[in-house]
């Protein structure tokens, strides 16, 4: 359980976590959701006391960080940033790392065939791509079998195989009662893989819900209907808190009212439906209705 | 190759006793010194610049010395202190070069960690990090002591069996041989390990390096040049350079005895190690 109280970071001037107090709980993935320099690097890197708060605090289990015995069978963490020495082999800095807690060789070659590095370990980190240095920095973070996982941005530069895994990697370990934080830019990929999430944006938290509220309560349901009445049909539905969109002849997507209305008023009408379908919004939609305010890297629109 | 696969994560192992421990720093520390590949360059650099330059050393004497004066020389030689003094500056002959090679290797120990990011693995294993700099420094102080010590001593036989053809003789374990010796390696750890904090100080190769190179290299002369003549015995026996020569080679008329010069070195140490301790424990990492 990763406690965070009334959390702040500066930056100079430049305010990268503003006041957050959360809660990561175990037995479930926790997804931590931002915009480019929201603040999660920050708010992770202030979690293994790599980055002092500038305010508040954030304990693991009731303690900070470094007041743990043994810190790496408390938390695994991968940094966003290489965290490697590139002129060494992935095996000496996994044993490097070891040596530290006394963590013998049999876990450091066990961590090199989870990760699938068995071909490239005794090669210097320098040459791996980033999908091999995604993967060692995964093996740092299991090493010391830890209770807590902390994966900034894990998936980054995986193949589809490696984000499967991780995918199952972290649902698994958390099924075992352990707790588990990760940061992602893929939404869909969130999706899959959190129960909880816990979104920032401009360094303070939007929206901390189970995935499936954030989606509901970010966008409305939609209802999706065809038909070849379909001006008719709008003109019934017409009431204040319904509005009807028309994107193509024949087609309308309603929101305000649920599909067994709908269906229900067109039989007593005596109207043809091809297609009734309530639309489940989509968490990238949700996401995106969530931050639009709080994005601080915008895209410009091309003119 | 292959294409890497992934297996399914074992299940949790019974939590096993694995805790932080300051054995365990200083054996991570020496895995990470002897898996860097400047840190093996550096120190075989170190090896071959000692039985180099000793070689050349003892050439020099042994063909251009004038027979004449030796056997003049030979009769003042009490106690051998002539001849051992012969060794011991032949042996010891190429310090400021290797000063200046274990100088880089201290910086880079550290520098090295910051530049490639490293540093963020070793303080989350070791999230006090009082340890780390503690470990680093006892690690490198003794494997630069013992190198250049073991170099030192094996160049020992090669000088001797050059110099007996103008029977220039000594015996190694003369205390006025083997105590500057053990003094030269202490001088070059010393080096080491002020190049370590220095580093530390500054995160940086390029700055660390630089401020050694300067330290070493630049200042003593520069002080020389700008000093004037009455004030330079108040300061320039308190240098590093200086006082860490002292340690290694016993001058007619010294400025510092040898305890006093051990003790300038070691003040400089502890300066740049208090220093760099605090802004380790401070800064973000
Ligand atoms: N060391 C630092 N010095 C100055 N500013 C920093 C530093 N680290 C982060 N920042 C700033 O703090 C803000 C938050 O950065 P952070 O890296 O935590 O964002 P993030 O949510 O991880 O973004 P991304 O999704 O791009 O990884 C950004 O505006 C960033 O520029
Ligand atoms: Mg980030």
């Amino acid at each position: 359980m990763i406690t965070a109280t009334a959390l702040s970071k500066h930056y100079g001037r430049k305010v990268a976590v503003n006041d957050v107090t959360f809660a990561v709980h175990p037995g479930r993935v926790t997804g931590f959701l931002g915009p480019n320099g929201a603040g999660k690097s920050t708010t992770m890197r202030m979690i293994v006391g790599l980055d002092r708060p500038s305010e508040g605090s954030v304990t693991i289990n009731g303690k900070a960080y470094a007041q743990h015995r043994s810190p790496l069978q408390e938390v695994g963490v991968l940094l966003d940033a290489k965290a490697v020495h590139t002129g060494r082999s992935a095996y000496n800095h996994l044993l490097a790392m070891a040596a530290t807690h006394g963590i013998g060789k049999s876990r450091v070659h066990e961590v090199i065939e989870i990760t699938g590095l068995g071909s490239v370990a005794k090669k210097r980190v320098g040459g791996f791509s980033l999908g091999m240095g995604q993967r060692l920095g995964i093996a740092s973070a299991i090493l010391g079998d830890p209770a807590t996982l902390i994966l900034d941005e894990p998936v980054n530069g995986l193949d589809p195989e490696g984000v499967l895994w991780v995918r199952n990697f972290v649902r698994d370990y958390a099924r075992q009662g352990r707790t588990v934080f990760l940061s992602s830019h893929l939404m869909s990929e969130m999706s899959q893989t959190a129960d909880q999430l816990l979104i920032i944006g401009r360094g303070q938290i939007i929206a901390d819900a189970p995935l499936t509220d954030v989606i509901a309560s970010a966008t409305n349901p939609r209802v999706r209907v065809c038909s070849p009445h379909a001006a008719q049909l709008a003109e019934l539905l017409a009431a204040p808190n319904v509005t009807v969109l028309s994107s193509e002849a024949g087609v309308l997507d309603i929101t305000g009212v649920d599909s067994k209305t709908i269906g229900e008023l067109a039989a007593r009408n005596g109207l043809t439906l091809h297609e009734l379908s309530p639309q489940s919004a989509s968490l990238e939609e949700a996401y995106m209705a969530l931050t639009t305010d709080a994005v601080e890297y915008r895209t410009e629109t091309v003119r | 190759m292959t294409t890497a696969t992934l297996n399914p994560p074992p299940s949790p192992s019974s939590q096993s006793p694995h805790t932080l421990t300051f054995g365990g720093v200083l054996r991570s520390e020496w895995i990470k010194l002897r898996s860097t590949r400047s840190t093996n360059w550096s120190y075989l650099i170190t090896a071959l610049g000692i039985w180099g330059i000793a070689l050349l050393g003892a050439l020099v004497i042994a063909n251009y010395s004038d027979v004449a004066n030796l056997a003049e020389l030979k009769t003042k030689n009490l106690d051998n202190k002539i001849f051992n003094d012969y060794f011991v500056s032949i042996i010891t002959g190429s310090v400021s070069l290797t000063g200046l090679v274990v100088a880089i290797l201290g910086v880079l120990v550290i520098s090295g960690e910051y530049s490639t990011g490293m540093i963020r693995s070793t303080l989350t294993a070791v999230p006090t990090r009082t340890p780390v700099l503690v470990g680093k420094a006892i690690i490198l102080f003794l494997t630069t002591y013992a190198i250049t010590f073991i170099a030192q001593l094996l160049s020992f036989p090669i000088v001797a069996i050059i110099l007996t053809r103008i029977n220039v003789t000594a015996n190694l374990f003369d205390s006025n041989i083997f105590l500057p010796l053990l003094g030269c390696s202490l001088f070059l750890s010393l080096t080491a390990l002020l190049s370590l904090t220095v580093g530390t100080m500054v995160r940086s190769s390029a700055g660390g390096i630089g401020i050694m190179m300067t330290l070493l290299l630049v200042v003593p002369g520069l002080l020389f040049a700008l000093l004037p003549m009455d004030w330079r015995p108040n300061i320039t026996p308190f240098l590093f350079t200086s006082a860490g020569t002292e340690i290694y080679t016993r001058m007619d008329q010294p400025t510092l005895s040898l305890p006093q010069a051990i003790l300038v070195t070691l003040i400089w140490n502890a300066v740049t190690f208090i220093g760099a301790m605090i802004l380790l424990k401070r800064r973000d990492a």
